[in-house]
């Protein structure tokens, strides 16, 4: 606790120095900068005198933040050690939300499951691919922990024995949080996600609980969890539906979506809302039988450059696979092929598809896949926004992983 | 506005050591910095330029000739700036104040992109040496730096 208390202090410090240069605020704002010229070009007579031996860190701040915004995460973490001033400016807040910002989401975690239970978290660069150095393992084995999503800079975990504690962490600082514990009826089916409402600006985490049965209707029983709040509520009028069991929710356009089953066991993509705790359903693709004839299964929903797709898989034996986007969110006309995949290495197939990378024509796709057969990868804009600056309310408690 | 380069006039701009340089204005526009001073109408007489030198300022006005020209393809552009960023780090600090101070978005990035990939998968003693910089850390600092940011040493 006392690198945080430290940590927080730096931070503070940094904020004030700053604060204290730049009185206008909004300092990395370029009308700022603008502004900031146009008075240097009239006023400013007198050439800075530069030591020949020590150009680089004299760097102006606004430059020095142009060149941080073009670096992989684990260069920042090394420039971060070089010396006060740069570790400072790297664990302010401002800087961190606009280096989260000017980064594609390209960065992806992946889980790796190494053994039974022991899985560590890989941080994957493709910037840092030049210098071999482009996969990092940045936690150590966890036992029993399951991915339950991803969202900006932060994952969203379970712990999967008693699944009644959810964490939620920034694998970059390794700053963990655990969410109030939720009674968990071993009985009981789950799914869960997570995702974010820039509405309410908050993150929030569901679980959707059933029993099978047989006969009668599967109640659905959902509960949420407002990340910094003290504990769960329930949702009321949840419909009757149920979900392949364990796989999380896909988290796009503020909602989390499954595929799901209605009480006649027909497949929709089911989607909930973060914002207004809403309920919808998205209509699938328009196919329910393969040019041969065969019937069709819908399986891995996921995401692909901000766009829903899904597996459209014929019964058939080796498969034949077509990847369906939807380019307009919700809009059941823009349903389009986005490839057809015939090369059955490429996949695991047993009831769970598991692929890990189209490569288009152009550009490559990073697809979100939550089979498990090697690992599972989940996209991550790696960032190093503290929790404490992302979640609101102080309820919860954050340790670092990274210190122990 | 639209400048065209047959019909574009000549501006003068003074560097910080009182060489006056004449660049075709549809080059030095590439300057958001003079491009404002050019709409305002306040670019007639030599343009002081204190925080530039001549040496630096020629090398700007050479990127910006480069690619004020249209017939230049994207490929033929991307070959030389690589070529034009080979230099070493007393002209690509120069050439990076240079471009901050005059608002070229375009040569700013450039220049950032070459310090960055000089930085990039270089460990903190490598990158003290390659800036010259003192490390004002204490050993405790030090260590427990490394300790919260292990993976990253691995």
């Amino acid at each position: 606790m006392d690198t945080e208390k430290s940590r927080v202090q730096i931070m503070l410090d940094s904020l004030i120095k700053q604060h204290e240069e730049e009185e206008n605020s909004n300092c990395y704002t370029t009308a700022a900068n603008e502004d900031k010229r146009k008075t240097n070009l009239r006023e400013e007579e007198e050439k800075p005198t530069i030591d020949d031996d020590d150009r680089m860190s004299k760097l102006a701040p606004d430059v020095v933040i142009e060149i941080l915004c073009k670096l992989p995460i684990k260069s920042l973490i090394h420039w971060r050690c070089v010396c006060k001033a740069w570790r400072d400016l790297i664990l302010d807040p401002r800087f961190a939300r606009l280096h989260h910002s000017t980064r594609e989401p390209s960065t992806v975690v992946v889980f790796h499951f190494k053994g039974e239970r022991k899985r560590s978290i890989y941080l994957m660069e493709p910037e840092a691919a030049c210098d071999g150095d482009a996969i990092t393992k940045v936690e150590n084995p966890n036992l029993g922990i399951t991915i339950v999503g991803s969202c900006d800079g932060l994952l969203c975990s379970c712990d999967d024995l008693s699944r009644e504690y959810f964490y939620v962490s920034n694998p970059v600082t390794g700053e963990r949080m655990t969410l109030p514990k939720i009674k968990t009826d071993p009985k009981h089916l789950s799914v869960s996600g997570f995702g974010f409402s820039s509405k309410t600006n908050q993150y929030k985490v569901i679980r959707m609980s059933w029993i099978c049965n047989p006969s009668g209707k599967p109640k659905l029983k959902v509960e949420i969890c407002t990340v910094g709040n003290r504990s769960w509520r329930k949702i009321d009028n949840a419909p009757y539906y149920t979900f392949p069991y364990g796989l999380s929710g896909i988290f796009l356009n503020e909602a989390l979506h499954w595929i799901a089953w209605d009480d006649l066991c027909s497949t929709l993509i089911f989607a909930f809302q973060i914002g207004n705790e809403q309920f919808i359903t998205i209509p699938l693709p328009p196919v329910s039988l393969s040019e041969r004839g065969k019937a069709i299964c819908w399986a891995n929903l996921g995401e692909v450059e901000g766009c829903l797709y899904i597996l459209a898989v014929e019964a058939a034996f080796p498969p034949w696979v077509e990847l369906w986007v939807m380019d307009d969110y919700g809009v059941e006309e823009s349903w389009r092929i986005g490839a057809v995949i015939q090369d059955p290495s490429w996949m695991w197939c047993n009831g769970n598809i598991w692929f890990q990378f189209v490569p288009d024509s152009e550009n490559e796709l990073w697809i979100t896949d939550h089979g498990n057969r090697w690992g599972e990868v989940f996209p991550l804009t790696a960032s190093f926004l503290p929790l404490e600056d992302i979640v609101m309310g102080t309820s919860s408690k954050v340790s670092n992983a990274h210190s122990k | 506005m639209s400048l065209s380069p047959s019909t574009s006039k000549m501006l003068s701009l003074k560097s910080s050591d009182g060489k006056v340089l004449e660049v075709e204005e549809h080059v030095a526009v590439l300057c958001e910095t003079i491009k404002s001073l050019v709409e305002d109408g306040c670019a007639d007489s030599p343009i002081p330029l204190a925080n530039v030198d001549g040496a630096t300022l020629g090398n700007v006005m050479e990127w910006c000739k480069k690619h004020a020209d249209q017939k230049a393809s994207a490929d033929d552009l991307e070959d030389w700036d690589a070529e034009f960023v080979e230099r070493d780090q007393g002209e690509l600090y120069h050439l990076i104040m240079a471009a901050n101070y005059l608002n070229i978005k375009g040569l700013l990035d450039l220049i950032c992109q070459k310090v960055a990939d000089m930085i990039k998968g270089k460990h903190p003693e490598k990158i003290r040496e390659i800036f010259n910089i003192e490390n004002d850390f204490t050993p405790e600092q030090q260590e427990q730096i490394r300790k919260d940011n292990s993976w990253a040493f691995e």
